[in-house]
């Protein structure tokens, strides 16, 4: 991107009341968890031990830079500068956030700039692709899996190859049973033991909960197989937002899932961007683990090939997992690599 | 002037055995002045003068990369777990057929609940959620086994470095797994472990003839090598 382009985004956003912050260039590595993100870091201890990296992402160093502070009210910031990773040179973001937030109206504008911003550097057609993490979770929900399974599934879905390992497991029904079975053997003489005796920092009582919950308060169904299809059925829709609310009740109802589509899962209703695709996807998930709800992306076609520039989505969870207040927010970056 | 050459042979038990007997097979003697135990050796020869020197498995890996050694054999796994400004300045020249050994992430026995890599990240969760502390993780493999963890999205653990008798920790509380070497499995049993069959194979490794990148430039290493 052009220097020219970059301050001309910058502009564009301090027009629509995103306000400068300045970001730090360094972040406690406790706070990076996602795998794509912690694979990649430059990270040096200092004298106490504690360690620190290069910051590999500037949307994450700006909400926790923000829930550190007391502000309550609604707030819209943009941070540009550079971040760092082993795998790739240095790249160039900027980003648009607004914290504190807790309206669809902020999903929209946030989108709405995204739009903005890719016209501002382009005049190709744009690809918005829209999903949502909420319904994706609403399917496990109803499927008739164990619930330690729809946690499995949920908190992999960023690591594609390992979700659809984990998937064709629940599919073939093939993970524990054979161990179970020998296991079962020692159940019983474990039970006999002293509750409280610890064996490599557990308990006896909790291996044995832990087991008794596997294999009789929630155990594998025959449902396996039916419910990876299903899964791999929704990641597979993609259809204009237009069509988007009847194509999933239509699905929904197929497969017998009580899911009511609710007004949220489409900030846009209707394509009304000029030169723009409007698509809702259920496979648009991007690779790092930070987004609660609506997720997007924008693109442009090059060679026959979609090229993400933007991403963007909501992520009300993000601070409290981290250990810092809860701020509700939603946001988007462009990214490019020098 | 013929060309010198170091190589670097294990120091101890079945690797330095089956290293020999490449040696032994290609009817080369390696001759000291001061008997077995001695560490340093040469190989007679007509062509080349060859030096042997006798070092732990990861020290020869180490010769390689800061230039004091031309070849080694060593063990794959610890070659990948090495710095990677290490890895990068050795090339793995043939496998070997002897050495063979898995790492695995393993288990006490006792830990019935656990069979998988999926649970691993669970009970690590539980491990923050109600004991305010990450699960603890024993190896002498930290790259290998940390690299292994993000893949598998394990997340809540900390890795605790093992000198010697990995086994050893789960039994002493010190780690709750291991990620340790497995080739017959017994050390394993008898010390009430079990590796994770299903999905915790970090690394499937053999012994190694491995040369320094920068040693292939010399004169006559192609006829050396190919002693392996």
């Amino acid at each position: 991107m052009k220097s020219k382009n970059f301050s001309k985004i910058i502009k564009a956003l301090n027009s629509k009341g995103f306000k400068n912050v300045e970001l730090d260039p360094v972040i406690e590595t406790k706070y990076i968890r996602g795998v794509n993100l912690k694979k990649y870091l430059f990270t040096f201890n200092d004298d106490k031990g504690v360690s620190f990296s290069l910051r590999p992402d500037l949307s994450l160093m700006s909400l926790i830079q923000f829930s550190k502070t007391k502000n309550y009210n609604k707030q819209k910031i943009t941070y540009s500068g550079e971040s760092y990773r082993k795998n790739k040179n240095i790249r160039s973001q900027i980003g648009w956030e607004i914290y504190n937030s807790n309206n669809q109206k902020d999903d929209y504008e946030v989108i709405n700039n995204s739009v903005a911003v890719f016209k501002k550097i382009t005049k190709k057609k744009g690809y918005l692709k829209i999903g949502n993490l909420e319904l994706f979770s609403s399917v496990l929900n109803q499927l008739q899996i164990p619930n330690r399974w729809k946690q499995r599934l949920m908190s992999n879905i960023w690591n594609k190859k390992y979700f659809y390992e984990i998937l064709s497991r629940l599919e073939t029904n093939k993970d524990d049973e054979d161990e179970i079975e020998v296991d079962k053997k020692l159940f019983y003489k474990m039970k006999k033991l002293d509750p409280n005796q610890i064996v490599a920092g557990r308990s006896i009582k909790e291996i044995l909960t832990r087991f008794d919950l596997k294999i009789n308060k929630d155990p594998r169904t025959p449902e396996g197989k039916k419910s990876a299809k299903i899964i791999k059925r929704f990641l597979n829709i993609k259809c204009s937002i237009e069509k988007a609310p009847k194509i999933l009740g239509d699905f929904f109802n197929k497969n017998k899932l009580n899911i009511k589509i609710a007004n949220n899962y489409f900030p846009i209703k209707k394509n009304k961007i000029k030169n723009f695709s409007v698509e809702f996807c259920a496979s648009e998930i991007p690779d790092v683990q930070i987004y609660s709800s609506l997720v997007f992306s924008v693109s442009f076609k090059s060679k026959n090939k979609l090229t993400k520039i933007i991403n963007g989505g909501r992520f009300n969870n993000l601070s409290s997992s981290l250990g810092l207040r809860p701020c509700k927010a939603v946001g988007a970056a462009i990214s490019f690599i020098q | 002037m013929k060309n010198k050459f170091t190589i670097i042979l294990p120091s101890k038990g079945r690797l330095r055995q089956n290293s020999l007997n490449i040696f032994k097979k290609k009817k080369l003697k390696i001759l000291s002045d001061k008997g077995e135990r001695d560490l340093a050796g040469y190989v007679n020869s007509k062509k080349f003068k060859i030096q042997v020197i006798f070092l732990h498995a990861r020290e020869g890996i180490e010769a390689l990369a800061n230039g004091t050694a031309d070849i080694c054999v060593s063990g794959i796994d610890l070659l990948k777990d090495s710095d990677p400004s290490i890895q990068k300045k050795i090339k793995i020249y043939k496998t070997l057929n002897f050495g063979h050994a898995d790492l695995y992430i393993c288990s006490p026995i006792q830990f019935l609940d656990l069979q998988s890599m999926l649970d691993v990240s669970e009970i690590a969760s539980d491990f923050i959620k109600y004991k305010k502390q990450p699960l603890k993780i024993g190896t002498k493999y930290k790259r290998l086994v940390e690299k292994f963890l993000i893949e598998k999205n394990v997340k809540n653990v900390e890795i605790v470095e093992s000198k010697g008798a990995t086994e050893a920790m789960p039994r002493l509380s010190q780690a709750s797994l291991i990620g340790e070497i497995v080739s017959s499995g017994k050390t394993l049993v008898a010390n009430d472990l079990r590796p994770l069959k299903k999905d915790g194979l970090i690394l499937k490794s053999s012994a190694a003839c491995m040369v320094a990148k920068k040693s292939l430039n010399k004169k006559g290493i192609k006829k050396i090598l190919s002693l392996f």
